[in-house]
């Protein structure tokens, strides 16, 4: 449902639906189509030998998912753990992954024109994974490909080509 | 009005390979001594069954080609003619054709015609063989070329088909395009008749008049030159037959039918004139005379009441994801109901007795429900013995060797999932077996063996795992000879290598003692592929061999790679599962038994041997609660390099868990094999005691 009706604004509007939320300072946007659910963090089982911000795996209702802490892995904000510690759980094609953010903080619809290119910058997040900078209302958001960016070698989420092989 | 017979084709096809498959296993059961009727009533049947499947949708080579079988098996049930070495290979022949038309029907392509011409040419010559005095009543017959016969048809609707629609000159200009067609007495009231010269297939014929009334209200009669007197006789389908007889014939067919297998949708009708009539109905010597008894089907439904119902004809097919997808939901069914025990723990029993009697039917339940659904994934092993009599009877004889094969256990059930990756493994090593390990008769007999060897196949349970061996009683394997090859080829071997280890060398890749490369071993290939298929099974080989008594392989399987009994054991916060059909023992070492090996790896001393310790918490990079081993537990288990004492925090309890896998959406993790989920709810991950194993081996 929630698919079909963000489908049709776009059409309708030339609009896209993007989930916004914090890395401390920073105010990031998603594709909202790429969101499955927003949970608390709770019950992360580690893994070991895996860099810092991969927190480990938890049961998503029966499936086994890997737990990404975004404000490690672009180090911004500080990794701390409450209950008011929330996840993103993503739907990327045939994977899941939770992401580990500050905070969640709305659902914004952005035409395209919206969305300005990013200048070349030394952020802590690569470019090729930048869609863009929108403004909302007077603040910034970075516009993320989450799911280039969460499928890249980089985050060593799944298995590389060359080890499957 | 025509119904498309196409829909039914796969359901036919479907059914056509299991009767063949049916058939396969018990020709190669069949004991050429005493046969048992009852076989060779069951193989006639299955025979039957395709020949009847294959008329009615119109595949003609094939019903021609079981006809010519049934010819041959309908003698030899009949104790007419005694079953032979050369008759079983035609059946097996057979069955191989009949697959590939059956192939070639589904997905096109090209059938070997001259070979189903020679087969069924063999098969007739066969079922001539020597001529029982009784049988040969009719020479006249026996000698007619088929060339002169002609078909005697005649309609005899209940109602006016032509007036409903049917086309008089539709089914003449049919009927034309298969031979000279004689109209001997024209449509009057619905009925007709026709004397069709040349000689058609009865199937073709029914074909025509499929669409014009039921199967029953016409007749197909074979004239043959000199033989019509016969022909005519037969069981009362004929052009002179009074129709008040026929309803009287139809019952008594009809009630022979029911000991037949039902066969597919609309089968019945059609099938019924098929049964009695064939005899007569297709112009080839050997089957002309069966027509002439008076009854052929009664000793045929006799012999087919006494058919012993197999487990195949009660069950349904259904896919394998539908299985697995139940497994699954079984699976979280388990978890759910120990997640609710655990927060329920809490309540006082005595005030909430219902709530805790409920939750121990709803344990009760959900464990049966979980054995009922890991059963649907079970099968006998049979399922993958079953195809080796075939491969030695066919090897032995390409290596002119004579091989006899034992079956042990083959109800033994396991995975379906183990069974499919078990067939190729077991083929390799019983090929092997055939190729190396039994010798040729001259030498068996020069050495005081009887000629014959004996490859024994068994499968049981042992503990918490399968125990699949093949025996051969052959030579055995040469130890001298393996090691000259394993230092010619450079492979490491230790100086003074134990019987364990030089068994061991045959599965190196490229490992081949074989004077001579045959076509069916001694490539060097298939030993390395047989461990590793049998490691990815998560299973285990041991080699045993004597020389000059044979040679025992056994593959040790994990019941199922769905479910897992494990040990729970905790580290610092987090919770491990291991194996438990791995562990050996546990223990609390006392510091006497803890040394160090150059300051740096530990060994535990337990019972005069030395196992390396291995501290979990350092390998998974955790905060344990003691580091010291004398606190904790040591878990010693047993790996393919040897036994190795893991160092954990504490033991929690024994459990089955379901095994869930990392990679859907994560990537493999060194030293873990899966994941699971406990009572609580979060994951906790499987150790891979072989690759902990390796990772720990200093390097």
């Amino acid at each position: 449902m929630s698919e079909l009706a963000a489908e049709s604004v776009q059409a309708l509007t030339g609009h896209q639906e993007f989930l916004t939320f914090t890395l401390g300072e920073e105010e990031y946007a998603i594709d909202i189509l790429k969101v499955q659910e927003i949970r608390g963090y709770d019950g992360v089982t580690r893994i070991a030998n895996t860099p810092d911000y991969i927190k480990g795996v938890i049961n998503m209702r029966g499936v086994i998912v890997p737990v990404v802490d975004m404000r490690l892995k672009l180090q911004v904000g500080e990794a701390v753990y409450d209950q008011f510690t929330v996840m993103i759980i993503l739907n990327l094609g045939s994977r899941v992954v939770g992401m580990v953010v500050d905070g969640v903080s709305d659902v914004v619809a952005l035409s395209e024109e919206q969305i300005r290119p990013a200048p070349e910058f030394g952020a802590a997040l690569d470019t090729q994974y930048i869609q863009g900078l929108a403004s909302i209302e007077e603040r910034m958001a970075i516009v993320v490909d989450i799911e280039k960016l969460m499928s890249s070698s980089e985050m060593g989420l799944m298995d590389s080509v060359a080890e499957a092989l | 009005m025509s119904i498309d017979l196409s829909q039914f084709h796969q359901v036919f096809i479907d059914e056509a390979y299991e009767h063949l498959a049916t058939m396969e296993s018990l020709l190669l059961a069949l004991d050429l001594e005493t046969p048992s009727l009852d076989d060779l009533n069951a193989i006639f049947r299955a025979a039957h069954s395709i020949k009847g499947g294959a008329g009615t949708f119109g595949f003609t080579d094939i019903a021609q080609l079981t006809h010519a079988l049934e010819t041959l098996l309908d003698r030899l049930r009949k104790e007419e003619l005694h079953p032979t070495d050369v008759m079983i290979d035609a059946f097996l022949h057979c069955c191989d054709l009949l697959s590939s038309m059956l192939d070639v029907h589904q997905h096109g392509g090209e059938v070997d015609q001259a070979r189903i011409e020679s087969l069924q040419a063999e098969l007739l010559h066969l079922a001539e063989g020597d001529e029982p005095l009784a049988e040969v009543s009719q020479p006249s017959a026996t000698t007619q070329p088929a060339t002169e016969a002609s078909w005697l048809i005649k309609l005899h609707p209940a109602e006016d088909v032509f007036a409903k629609g049917a086309s008089w000159e539709a089914i003449n200009t049919d009927l034309q395009a298969l031979g000279e067609l004689q109209v001997l007495s024209e449509l009057s009231e619905g009925q007709a008749s026709w004397r069709l010269l040349g000689n058609p297939e009865r199937a073709d014929l029914e074909e025509i008049f499929a669409y014009v009334c039921a199967a029953d209200e016409v007749t197909f009669t074979l004239e043959e030159t000199g033989s019509q007197e016969e022909t005519e006789d037969d069981l009362g389908f004929g052009f002179f037959i009074d129709e008040a007889e026929l309803p009287a014939e139809l019952d008594k067919l009809q009630a022979e039918q029911e000991d037949e297998q039902g066969f597919g949708f609309f089968i019945d009708e059609q099938s019924l004139p098929l049964e009695t009539e064939m005899a007569a109905t297709e112009p080839n010597k050997a089957a002309t005379e069966k027509a002439p008894e008076k009854k052929p089907a009664k000793s045929a439904s006799s012999g087919t009441a006494k058919r012993p119902a197999t487990a195949a004809e009660a069950s349904i097919r259904v896919g394998v994801e539908k299985v697995d997808q139940l497994i699954n939901l079984v699976g979280e069914l388990v978890i759910t109901r120990s997640m609710l025990a655990q927060s329920l723990s809490a309540l006082d029993p005595m005030e909430h007795e219902e709530i805790y009697s409920g939750l121990s039917s709803l344990e009760r339940n959900s464990r049966d429900l979980q054995e009922a659904v890991m059963s649907i994934r079970m099968m006998p092993i049979n399922f993958v013995f079953g195809r080796f009599p075939r491969v030695v009877r066919d090897l032995s004889s390409t290596m002119n060797k004579k091989v006899a094969l034992k079956l042990v256990g083959e109800e033994t059930e396991l995975d379906k999932g183990l069974i499919e990756k078990l067939a190729d493994p077991l083929t390799h090593l019983v090929r092997n077996s055939i190729d190396h390990g039994i010798e040729s008769p001259e030498e068996r007999l020069a050495v005081g063996k009887p000629e014959q060897g004996t490859i024994t196949l068994s499968a049981g349970h042992q503990g918490g795992s399968i125990l699949v061996e093949v025996i051969d009683d052959g030579a055995g394997l040469n130890r001298d000879k393996l090691i000259a090859s394993a230092t010619k080829k450079g492979v490491p071997l230790s100086e003074n290598p134990t019987d364990k280890e030089v068994w061991q060398l045959i599965f190196a890749a490229g490992f081949s003692t074989a004077a001579q490369v045959t076509d069916v071993s001694g490539r060097g290939v298939g030993m390395d592929v047989v461990m590793r298929n049998i490691t990815e099974m998560k299973g285990q080989i041991e080699v045993d061999s004597e020389p000059g008594k044979g040679t025992r392989i056994s593959l040790r399987l994990p019941l199922t790679l769905a479910i897992l009994d494990g040990m729970s054991l905790r580290v610092g916060d987090e919770v491990f599962i291991l194996p438990l059909t791995r562990i050996i023992e546990s223990m609390q070492p006392d510091s006497e038994q803890l040394k160090t090996v150059s300051g740096q790896g530990r060994v535990v001393h337990i019972r005069g041997e030395y196992l390396p310790l291995i501290s979990l918490y350092k390998v998974f990079n955790l905060e344990p609660r003691f580091t010291n081993p004398e606190e904790g537990i040591l878990v010693v288990v047993e790996s393919a390099e040897g036994k190795l004492a893991l160092f954990v925090d504490e033991l929690i309890s024994q459990n089955q868990v379901v095994i869930k896998s990392l990679e859907t959406h994560y990537r493999r993790v060194e030293g873990v094999s899966g994941a699971t989920i406990m009572g609580d709810g979060r994951v906790a991950l499987i150790i891979d005691i072989e690759q902990l194993a390796r990772m720990t081996q200093p390097v």
